[in-house]
């Protein structure tokens, strides 16, 4: 079965066709060739994939970030992270933390800090394709920096805790954010007007006053949501609805949000999470296909005791960044992953740690050409082509990886603060 | 056609309002009321079946389905309108498979009740035969418009 899975589904992609219905199709296939199985087998996994509490996060997520923008909420944060004086690159990987911290959607939060970013570094004479391919890497950190969809959905599909997934990222998105904005701003003094200073290129600034209450409501909201999450008040699901409530009452409070602002907002989210989770449906059909196979269990014997952890995760590195280079991030993560993950099981990986290295890989294949989503976002956003920017990806790129592998060879980077904190022995 | 997927799409819409509300009301009711309600979570999962299955329609229509982009932009204008129907016919033919294989499904799920609601489990299954048609007839509406202008890529 799962050999006509491979060869049909290899077949399908490199056709063009959606992964969602490659997947599906390639697993109708292979229930066909075996002859054994009912083929109902294909809705009900559809249904499972979709009847999931933990999953409800994605939307409500999705949805939270769709408001922030509407209601100028993201704006104000932006506005009052570019005060801080240091450079341009600097101010732009930091505030891509920040939200990565309050939105889950890395598409969203590389277009908010982008939209500014880019042109204000460009006015300084910063090349467009350095501009796009450093804002690409700093909207990349979505996945790694809680609340992260990607990590809630590695969290469904492996049962480890959200909660301790969100804690690991922490000290691995602080450790590439790091990384970025020191090399960002090493860059930067290569090029004339090096290293300026941001609040200089702000034409009279508001009052830091009314900047910081502005920004309040949005500075907010990742205490409120991990806070919640970390203390076990309430699940990440119920997490990503409180988000939605707070930005509501914040923007109905503030006079920001319209009905109609909120319609377009439900529509564009309900649309952009119909085709993210609409993988999910047939993703459940290969990850049932492989489990009836036991694929993993059969990669494992072949690879046997000649295979060490770190061998395992090294190769895991690859294939994921590969993958992520290829693929859209969700795809690449639910076709991987019921491959991967038992097999880390088997050599003994905390599933915790595996679960963040999956995050910071795929983090680092949305900066990759030819497949990239914040790298598309930023190459829109600055007017360029993805194969202008290609090259200056190099550089932010060599950066993650450095990082990436201090992740790989040393556990406790992740592992340390969820075990502080006790959601880990 | 644009009508139809446009309703569906502002039913997915509606659909996350209410499980937005539901999640809300949930964490309301456990730490304000003393209890929680055991349906809220129940319903908030139907709702996303069938939020998710009315959205990948209109996904479709505006040719949101990521896929790999490699052969097509190397062919030219003849061929690659060939290769965008065979596409389409694919698609097609999964989701007419997903309509007619959910609907199967269906006479097993008539058998039960949900655990929390007590209402017949064909209300949720019932998302995914509709999804699957309602797929399937925007790829026979996109294969029609193969080539026209206005067409998504």
């Amino acid at each position: 079965m799962t050999a006509v899975f491979v060869v049909v589904a290899a077949a399908l992609l490199a056709l063009g066709v959606p992964v969602a219905f490659a997947v599906g199709i390639s697993g109708l296939a292979a229930l066909l060739a075996d002859g054994g199985i009912p083929l109902e087998v294909v809705p009900q996994r559809a249904f499972a994939a979709l009847d999931s509490f933990v999953l409800l996060a994605v939307p409500l997520f999705i949805l939270a970030g769709e408001l922030m923008h509407g209601t100028g909420m993201a704006r104000s944060v932006l506005a009052l992270v570019s005060r801080v004086p240091a450079g341009l690159p600097a101010v732009s990987v930091v505030s891509s933390m920040c939200f990565a911290a309050i939105s889950g959607s890395s598409s969203a939060s590389t277009a908010a800090v982008g939209s500014v970013m880019i042109p204000a570094m460009r006015r300084r004479g910063y090349p467009a394709g350095f501009a796009a391919a450093f804002q690409a890497a700093g909207g990349a950190l979505g996945p790694v920096i809680p609340p992260s969809i990607v990590m809630i959905v590695v969290g469904h599909l492996t049962g480890a805790p959200i909660a301790a997934l969100f804690l690991g990222g922490v000290g691995p998105g602080l450790l590439l954010a790091a990384v970025l904005l020191a090399g960002g701003t090493r860059a930067a003094r290569r090029f004339p007007g090096g290293n300026p200073r941001a609040g200089e290129d702000s034409t009279s600034p508001p009052p830091l006053v009314r900047a910081v209450l502005g920004a309040l409501p949005g500075v907010l909201l990742p205490v409120v949501v991990l806070g919640g999450i970390l203390s076990g008040a309430f699940t990440a699901t119920e997490a990503a609805g409180i988000a939605v409530a707070w930005v509501v009452l914040a923007g109905l409070l503030s006079g920001s949000l319209s009905a109609s602002g909120l319609r377009r907002a439900l529509t564009e989210s309900a649309l952009r999470s119909g085709v993210i989770l609409f993988v999910a449906t047939t993703a459940y059909l290969l990850a049932w296909i492989l489990a009836v196979e036991q694929v993993a269990a059969s990669i494992g014997s072949v690879l046997g005791a000649a295979a060490s952890p770190l061998l395992f995760l090294l190769a895991c590195n690859l294939v994921l960044i590969v993958a992520g280079m290829m693929m859209e991030t969700i795809s690449a993560l639910i076709v991987a992953l019921p491959v991967l993950f038992p097999l880390a099981l088997q050599l003994g990986v905390d599933p915790v740690h595996f679960g963040v290295l999956v995050s910071v890989n795929l983090s680092i294949g949305m900066v990759t050409p030819p497949y990239g989503a914040t790298l598309f976002v930023a190459c829109s956003l600055s007017g360029l082509q993805v194969r202008e920017v290609a090259s200056w990806t190099l550089r932010p790129v060599l950066l993650m990886l450095a990082a990436q592998l201090v992740i790989t060879l040393w556990p406790d980077s992740v592992l340390a603060l969820p075990r502080v904190l006790g959601l880990l022995s | 056609m644009k009508r139809l997927v446009g309703a569906c799409a502002a039913a997915a819409a509606a659909c996350l309002a209410g499980i937005a509300l539901l999640v809300c009301y949930q964490v309301f009711a456990r730490y304000l009321a003393g209890s929680p309600p055991s349906w809220t979570e129940e319903l908030a999962r139907y709702l996303q079946v069938w939020s998710i299955s009315l959205a990948a329609p209109l996904g479709l229509d505006r040719g949101m389905h990521l896929a790999m982009d490699y052969l097509s932009p190397r062919l030219a204008p003849p061929r690659r309108a060939a290769l965008a129907r065979l596409v389409l016919v694919l698609v097609g033919a999964f989701s007419l498979a997903l309509a007619i294989l959910g609907g199967s499904l269906l006479r097993i799920a008539a058998l039960q009740t949900t655990p929390a609601l007590g209402i017949s489990m064909v209300w949720p299954y019932l998302a995914i035969p509709v999804g699957g048609g309602m797929l399937a007839l925007v790829a026979a509406d996109r294969f029609r418009r193969v080539g026209a202008p206005g067409d998504s890529p």
